[in-house]
Parts: C-alpha cells; structure tokens; sequence
C-alpha cells in the first residue's frame, strides 16, 4: 500500500510508545489512575511504563526506513484514541447516572447467608411474620442500644456487615441522588446516599447505596458528595432489605482521595 | 515456491480499497465525533471514564502478552514446538493445551498475541484454540477471583473452571475436525520458514520485489519467517522485541475498538432489562451472555459482576455469564481476526456460544430455573 505521509513507520511508533509513556507516567505521578483503576493496580501502569520503553529502545536500536502507510498511520490514531478520551473523563467519577444504570433493584446488592440469618432470628423474635408490614424498621423489633455518638464508616461497612450496626449513630460519606421510585415508596422526605465499589477497573463497578431519611433534608444537586450522620437500621419493602439511615443530617463534604471503595 | 506466496499475497492486496481499512477510518471518525459533538455531557463523560478504565487495565497485559509472544518467536524454534507435541495421538495435545492455564495462567487480552506465535511455530489449530480458550479460565487467578466474588462456594468455582475446561476442548476438537490441516488459520501465519523480506534485519538480503509494503496483511509488521535463532544474545533480544511491537501494533487497535463498544453498552445499557426475563428457561442464559459479550470484562473481575445477579438471576444464567465473557466478547471478536480466516472466525464463535448455552441448560434441567 502506498505511503501518504511523509513519516517513517518507526517515527510513528516511536510516537504512539512515547505518547502512551506520558500518559502512563502522569497517571501516577499525579495519582489520576485510581479514577480508573483501584490503587494497587499502580503496577500495572508501571509495567506498561517498563514495556512501552522497551519497544522504543528496540524501535530505535532497528529503525524501519519506509515511510507509514495509511492503514498503519489509522492503526496508530485508534491507539491514541483512548487518551483523548482520558481529557475528557472529568474528575468526579461515576456519578448518579451510572447508578441508576447499573442499580438493581431495592433490593441490597451485597445480601450474604451471614445477613440473613442474624435477620431471620429478629423476625422470630416478632409474634408472626405478617406484623412486618412494609417499611418496618427492623429496630422496632429490638429497642436500639443507646447513644454512643456517631461511628466513622463507609456505605460497604453498612452493605457487608449490617447487623453489626443496627440502631447505632454512623457517620458515612457519599453522593446523593433523588430517587423517584423511592420517593413513591418510602415518600418524598428521603434521598440515596451512593458510592461505587471496584474490583479491578471502574468498568467492574457496582452500586452499593442506603436510602436517608430524615426531617427538612436539604436537597443537594444529584451527585453532591455528603457527610450523612444519623441512625443505622434495615427496612423491608416486599422481599427486600433496604439500608437505611433515619433522623439523618447532611453536610456537604470534600471529595474523598478515591472516589470508590474496595 | 516463496516468490509465489508473495505474489499471491502482492495480487490480493494490490490496488483495492480495504474494508478493514474503511470501517477502522470508520470508527475514527464517529468516536472523534462523539467527543467533538458532546464532550461535555455527562454520559459522555462517563463513557469516557470507563473506555479509558478498560483500556488501561487491559494495555499492559497486552504489552506483556506481545513481549511473550515475541520472546516465543525468537526462542522457541519450529523444531522445539514440533518436539513438545504428542506424535501418537495428536488429539492430546488438545486436552494438554486446554489446561496449561494452569501452569501459565494469562488474561484474554494477553492471550491473542501468544497463540499468535505459537500458531506461527507449529502448534496445531485444534491446540491453539484450546488454548486460546481455556487459558483465561482454567487458571488459578480466576479460580481465585471467582471463590472470591462467590463467597468460597467451591461448587460455583468448580463449574467454572471445569465448564470452560471442558468447552475449549470441545471447541478445539471441533475445530481442528472442521477446519482440516490448519485451515483454521490466516495464510501469513504460515509463511514459509526463510522467506527474506524488508523486516529491517540487515543482516538478511531483502527478496527483490516482496510487496511488503503493498500486502495489507502483513505490512505493519515483519511475518518474514526469518530464523532469527542466530546472532547475539543482544539481537536476539532487539528482535524478539522488535517482533512484540508488530504484534501489539497489529492487535491493539482492535483491544480499543472492543473497549469503546463494550464502555458504550455499559453506559447506556440498563441492567435492569435482564431482570425482566429471570427464571425464563434458557432466555436468561441466553440474556446473560449478551451481557458478557457485551460488557468486555476480564476475567479476572467479572466474577463479581455475575455474583451480583445473585438473588436475581438462577446459578445456571450466572455460569453462563462466566463462561462465556473469557472466550468470546467484543475485543476478542475484533482480535481474533489476526489469528483466523473469517469462515474459522464464524465457525469458532457458533460453537462457543453454542457449547456455552448447552452447559447453561444442561444446569438449569439439574438445577431449576428459580432464582439461587
């Protein structure tokens, strides 16, 4: 195939490497990458770094002397497509959208055999499962201990262990939305509280979230990062448990180093 | 005998427009556009961040794939491939590569430029493919990760790696029946041994006349069939190297084609969709592995997403999520066209998705349909 350029294909690749170099090298160095990926994948990028150097010591120790062809030169612009595409991908991180994309259900995404069995105690505890009508909070049931000033968690404290938490103050960071399908349940004086966990890379993420209630919540713009304290408790709606945060205070907060949780 | 090879391959390219060409110029352009267009929207944005996401987990493991595979090219000469391969029952070698995941675990990504290599020294179709096939499964990382996501239920994890060891041997079988003598494979991957060409080896006249630069198949990279096996340790390396940039350059566009298809279903895709057709017999299977094909996980995290579909989905459309994504999804439809002909490409992904959904109702007959 002809050349329509006047550039030589190791200039070209030698372009490309480097181009990836740089991205790589900001990415850490600036700590950009957990935007993406989760922390400890850091090596990742490092050995990507190592690789792309390595091509180019080749590259340059066996220069090819024709010139790019245009299916090289294409080949070459697709590569370099996803750093556009890095300018463009903001700050925030998954936001409120996402969510609602990615969300299924009310039901709570991390329910384990070890939730539902300290849940099926309490239930036996109550005189016939009927008198559980939805929106009963399971602290109904068992009286909350009392006040021991609000405990520093994260929204996957209350999604794994939830139980270890029932009744108590919790004071927890995350974005809010407003739910429209949970408003039609639970009325409008309520928001989601959200964040995402991550595996590897942010396209594994999944929605973890706990439902606020409170008196007068202020209504923050969708995808306000918030500190939310209040009274930790589970609520059934048909067969689901939902996470909820009742007598809830919000204040706005800083964005956390890492967007999500692990 | 070599010179007709090169004519052959001269006449097919010259002086036609390409359709790779074409649709990859194709892609370009309406990505460019999307950005250009809407870059400031939020669901562009969050396109953004998870094409990006993809790609860089995926790119390392592809320069790490493409460094092995040209280490292979240099250091692994036909005769040492031949040597290793069972003579008496060829078939075995079928049910040996299915498993090496186990000794050489590799992600999908990676996997590509390996067999590629591989391929190039001998290795039978029916092998390469089981390779290809069940290194991204059978392997302790994925085990690991998939006991993980599931709460060490060995039984999930068992299904798994059993499930996708059984379907690449199956598939390679199959394969190699179907596709006799190597057919399976593109013809540059069967360049004759010494056939000189422009790769840059100064050492090696060039062939007057090889259209390297006019065969749209093989002109990005070097496919001289060169035994490189002599020189120092030092050229070795360089070329080993040299052969490892070819490979990523020829297959990474098409990790980014793959990436942005799969970042725009998992944008703009709700999942709540699949939960409508839960507990249909076999159409949530089948659901399911819409969803891995679209959704170009590794192998390594998608565990986490098919546990999440726990309560909501049966363990029979999860199994089928999770074994399908490992050996057949976008990226890898995209970069399988290095390795075979198209017809091979179309036989491969049938009996894939074939052999996926038969485990899939063989597993909801045993288990029921009902959501675990």
């Amino acid at each position: 195939m002809k050349s329509v350029f006047e550039i030589r294909e190791d200039s070209w690749r030698a372009t490309v490497f480097f181009l990836w170099f740089i991205a790589f090298f900001a990415l850490l160095a600036t700590e950009r990458y957990i935007a993406f990926l989760r922390p400890e994948f850091s090596f990742l990028l490092g050995l990507g770094m190592l690789a792309l150097v390595v091509f180019m010591i080749s590259n340059s120790l066996s220069p090819r002397q024709r010139p790019v062809s245009l299916l090289q030169f294409v080949r070459g612009c697709i590569l370099l497509l996803p750093l556009v595409f890095l300018l463009n991908s903001g700050d925030q991180g998954l936001d409120a959208e996402a969510f609602k994309k990615r969300f299924l259900g009310p039901a709570s995404i991390a329910a384990t055999e070890t939730v539902s069995s300290p849940r099926e105690t309490i239930e036996l505890a109550a005189t016939d499962q009927s008198e559980l009508s939805p929106g009963t909070p399971q602290s109904a049931i068992m009286p909350p201990p009392p006040f021991e000033g609000s405990e520093e968690v994260t929204i996957l404290d209350l999604d794994v262990a939830p139980q270890q938490y029932m009744g108590k103050h919790v004071s927890v960071v995350g974005m809010v939305f407003q739910s429209e399908d949970f408003d039609a349940i639970f009325g409008g004086n309520s928001l989601i509280l959200f964040r995402f966990t991550i595996n590897c890379c942010a396209a594994d993420s999944l929605p973890i979230y706990a439902l606020i209630k409170g008196k007068d919540l202020p209504r923050y713009p969708d995808d306000t990062w918030v500190k939310v304290k209040g009274v930790f408790d589970m609520e059934h709606v048909d067969q689901y448990s939902i996470p909820v945060i009742d007598d809830a205070v919000l204040e706005k907060t800083e964005t956390p180093d890492s967007p999500y949780l692990f | 005998m070599n010179t007709n090879i090169v004519q052959i391959s001269s006449n097919k390219a010259a002086g036609k427009p390409r359709f790779g060409l074409m649709l990859e110029l194709f892609f370009l352009l309406c990505a460019g556009s999307i950005l250009l267009v809407a870059h400031d929207q939020k669901s562009i944005q969050t396109l953004s961040l998870i094409f990006t996401s993809i790609i860089l987990e995926a790119l390392p493991f592809m320069l790490l794939g493409s460094m092995i595979g040209g280490l292979v090219e240099i250091f692994v000469s036909r005769e040492r491939m031949t040597a290793l391969l069972p003579k008496k029952h060829p078939w075995l070698s079928v049910f040996i590569a299915a498993g090496l995941g186990i000794i050489f675990p590799i992600c999908e990504c990676a996997v590509v430029p390996v067999v590629r290599r591989l391929a190039k020294k001998g290795l039978p179709a029916g092998a390469a493919i089981a390779y290809l096939l069940g290194g991204p499964i059978v392997n302790p990382i994925v085990a690991a990760s998939t006991a993980l996501a599931y709460k060490f239920d060995g039984m999930v994890v068992l299904l798994r790696v059993s499930g996708g060891y059984l379907i690449a041997v199956v598939v390679g079988l199959a394969m190699s029946r179907l596709f006799h003598s190597d057919r399976a494979l593109r013809a540059d991957l069967k360049l004759e041994a010494n056939t000189s060409c422009q790769c840059g080896d100064q050492d090696l006249p060039p062939l007057a006349g090889f259209p390297v630069a006019q065969s749209a198949d093989i002109e990005a990279e070097c496919e001289c069939g060169h035994d490189h096996a002599g020189g120092s340790w030092l050229k070795k390396i360089v070329s080993a190297l040299r052969h490892a940039a070819d490979d990523f350059m020829a297959v990474g566009h098409f990790l980014v084609i793959g990436a942005f298809i799969a970042a725009l279903a998992q944008t703009y895709i709700d999942r709540k969709l699949f939960l409508d057709i839960a507990g249909h017999f076999g159409l949530s299977s089948m659901l399911m592995m819409a969803l891995a094909i679209l959704l170009n996980l590794c192998s390594e995290a998608d565990a986490f997403i098919a546990a999440s579909f726990r309560g909501l989905m049966s363990l029979p459309s999860q199994m089928a999520f999770l074994l399908t994504g490992p050996m057949f999804d976008l990226k890898l439809l995209l970069m399988y066209q290095i390795l075979f002909r198209k017809r091979a490409i179309v036989a491969l992904a049938t009996l894939i998705l074939v052999s996926v959904f038969v485990v899939a109702l063989i597993l909801e007959c045993i288990m029921g349909v009902k959501v675990s």
